[in-house]
């Protein structure tokens, strides 16, 4: 079952007193199945929190659907089972953390005999415990990611929207959040991430997605993404000639890493036999080949480039 | 309900963190002992009779009484709408913050459910503080002079009534705006420039001699909340005079409906 559904999105924002319109979502289309961890990446200004903003109706679209649970209900009463922490959070800065997590507990459909225990846990649950009654303006801003995402698990919901939530964070809290995210996983919720650090994508999501410029220009599952390279790099036991280098490179787009370590981009993987021929020919022993794996970082930056060269 | 409830409690919470409640009965609190030291001051054994006319009582004492709730009633309607409005003007541009939106629109409350709440929150903040004022003020007054007048205690309402007409129109213009400035001054420019004008449009149009400016006071008048015109209305109730404007009522409870019903549907209709 998809538990989010994206048909033919659009928004559009009309610029106040001017006629300019900027294009924020350009027909998006995207289904999410339940119980993974989905991760949403773009770089700034791509539209990202827009469509976590039309999902959870905070803004609404200009034309298209979005369907969450699989469901045509009022979309109020889906958010009984939906958690949100949004990117540059505001809570009064008077309340105590316990005081913030109870107020949006109660809005967010917590049953009242048993908010304490909820606050408690949620609280245990990100480490803040200890700092639960102290007023939210002595917080810093790892302290109030970890109380947003206490506020957004309040409800115990099923789908949880995540906007930076490690912004500001220290990687050990970083990898504790993860661990957290993994849980909440592991319990059957799915949650969908924005982030802008591809990294954290790729350690923890099993699906994920590109926007630019409201546009979404790849969308699949996070292995294909690092897997789908046809870069080799061959490692032998001596160093490798200038001649054997210039033979090589008659066919390839050869990267030297080291004098004896080559990279070289194929057109298809069994090229890289002819390559093999070559240095055996200069008795030159192989001691490993091995398939590069291209980092998220790379992979989105070069499908960022291609979808920028394509508009132009 | 149940929402609108929570969020009502929350801005008094607010209003209480922001020392506005606080200030608001410090104020209150001053002008009560202001009262008492007056009251202490002199001895009102002289007016301390009574004496009959067709089945009525009259003491002199109790029409000092009631002259002087009649008399205070003024500054109270005029005092606290002035506090009140400054005081909640930043209730909607701080709900609208970005950050803060997102929190309570993502959670299962319908939007007019939200306003509401923070409608009602408003208008219990200052029922609270005026109520404070005005039973202390009755309970001053009846104890120095021995009369209870009831009347004066109709101030509390219809002073609440007057600020959640004011109130509606700050809450459109924050919305609109998300200024608590202009909220302010525009709520301001309506119940001190305005309001007080156009209950004199009748003179200022005789002395012109201009049709044109006759015919828009006149139009202005019923299109615009007559708060002028309550507050005299306030001061004849708490004198136990009936009242003699119903229209008055009428005018500022139908603005004050339209202006929340259009408040609603443009906060229906807003992306945040």
């Amino acid at each position: 079952m998809n538990i989010i559904e994206i048909k033919n999105l659009t928004k559009v924002y009309q610029k106040r007193y001017s006629k300019k319109k900027i294009t924020a979502l350009n027909n998006v289309n995207l289904e999410i199945p339940k119980g993974i961890i989905f991760g949403l990446l773009g770089p700034n200004g791509a539209g990202k929190t827009t469509l976590i903003k039309i999902l959870l109706e905070i803004a609404y679209p200009t034309s298209g659907q979005t369907k969450l649970f699989d469901s045509e209900e009022n979309r109020t009463e889906m958010k009984k089972f939906t958690g949100y922490l949004p990117e540059n959070h505001k809570y009064p800065a008077y309340l105590t953390g316990e005081a913030v997590l109870r107020i949006f507990g109660q809005l967010g459909g917590c049953d009242y005999k048993n908010i304490k225990a909820r606050v408690s846990y949620v609280l245990d649950l990100v480490d803040m415990k200890k700092w639960a009654d102290t007023k939210i303006k002595k917080y810093s801003k790892g302290m109030m990611q970890r109380l947003g995402l206490a506020q957004a698990l309040m409800n115990d919901p099923k789908l949880i929207f995540l906007d930076e939530p490690t912004d500001g964070i220290d990687p050990i809290g970083r990898s504790e959040i993860r661990e957290i995210l993994k849980n909440l996983k592991s319990e059957g919720k799915t949650i969908f991430l924005n982030s802008h650090l591809l990294s954290e994508v790729e350690m923890i999501s099993d699906r994920a997605a590109i926007l630019n410029k409201g546009e979404l220009v790849w969308d699949g599952a996070v292995s294909d993404l690092t897997e789908n390279s046809k870069i080799v790099r061959i490692s032998t036991d001596q160093n490798i000639s200038d001649s054997v280098l210039q033979e090589i490179q008659k066919k390839y787009d050869i990267k030297k890493c080291s004098q004896n370590c080559l990279s070289i981009a194929l057109s298809e993987i069994k090229d890289v036999n002819y390559a093999i021929d070559e240095l055996r020919k200069n008795n030159i022993n192989i001691i490993s080949v091995i398939p590069e794996k291209q980092s998220l970082e790379e992979m989105f930056i070069s499908l960022i480039k291609n979808a920028e060269t394509e508009i132009k | 309900m149940k929402n609108i409830y929570l969020i009502s409690m929350f801005t008094l919470r607010e209003a209480f963190s922001r020392k506005i409640i606080i200030t608001f009965a410090g104020i209150s609190t001053f002008v009560l002992l202001l009262f008492l030291a007056v009251f202490l001051s002199f001895d009102t054994g002289v007016l301390d009779f009574k004496f009959s006319t067709n089945g009525m009582v009259y003491s002199p004492g109790y029409t000092l009484a009631e002259k002087i709730q009649a008399l205070v009633s003024i500054p109270i309607f005029g005092g606290t709408l002035l506090l009140s409005i400054f005081s909640a003007s930043g209730f909607i541009p701080h709900l609208l913050e970005k950050g803060n939106i997102d929190l309570f629109l993502s959670k299962p409350v319908k939007r007019y459910e939200l306003l509401t709440g923070k409608f009602f929150g408003g208008i219990l903040m200052v029922f609270l503080n005026i109520a404070y004022l005005v039973i202390g003020l009755w309970l001053l007054s009846g104890i120095k002079f021995g009369y209870w007048n009831f009347s004066f205690l109709l101030t509390i309402p219809i002073t609440t009534f007057a600020f959640s007409v004011l109130y509606a129109l700050m809450i459109l213009t924050g919305i609109i705006t998300q200024s608590s400035l202009l909220a302010m001054m525009l709520t301001y420019l309506i119940y001190f420039v305005l309001s007080p004008v156009l209950a004199l449009r009748e003179q200022i149009a005789f002395i012109t001699g201009s049709s044109f400016l006759e015919n828009f006071l006149n139009m202005m008048f019923y299109i615009t909340p007559r708060i002028t015109e309550l507050a005299d209305q306030n001061a004849r109730i708490a004198e136990k005079l009936p009242v003699d404007n119903w229209e008055a009522f009428i005018n500022c409870g139908i603005f004050g409906v339209v202006v929340y019903g259009i408040s609603v549907y443009i906060f229906n209709k807003k992306d945040f």
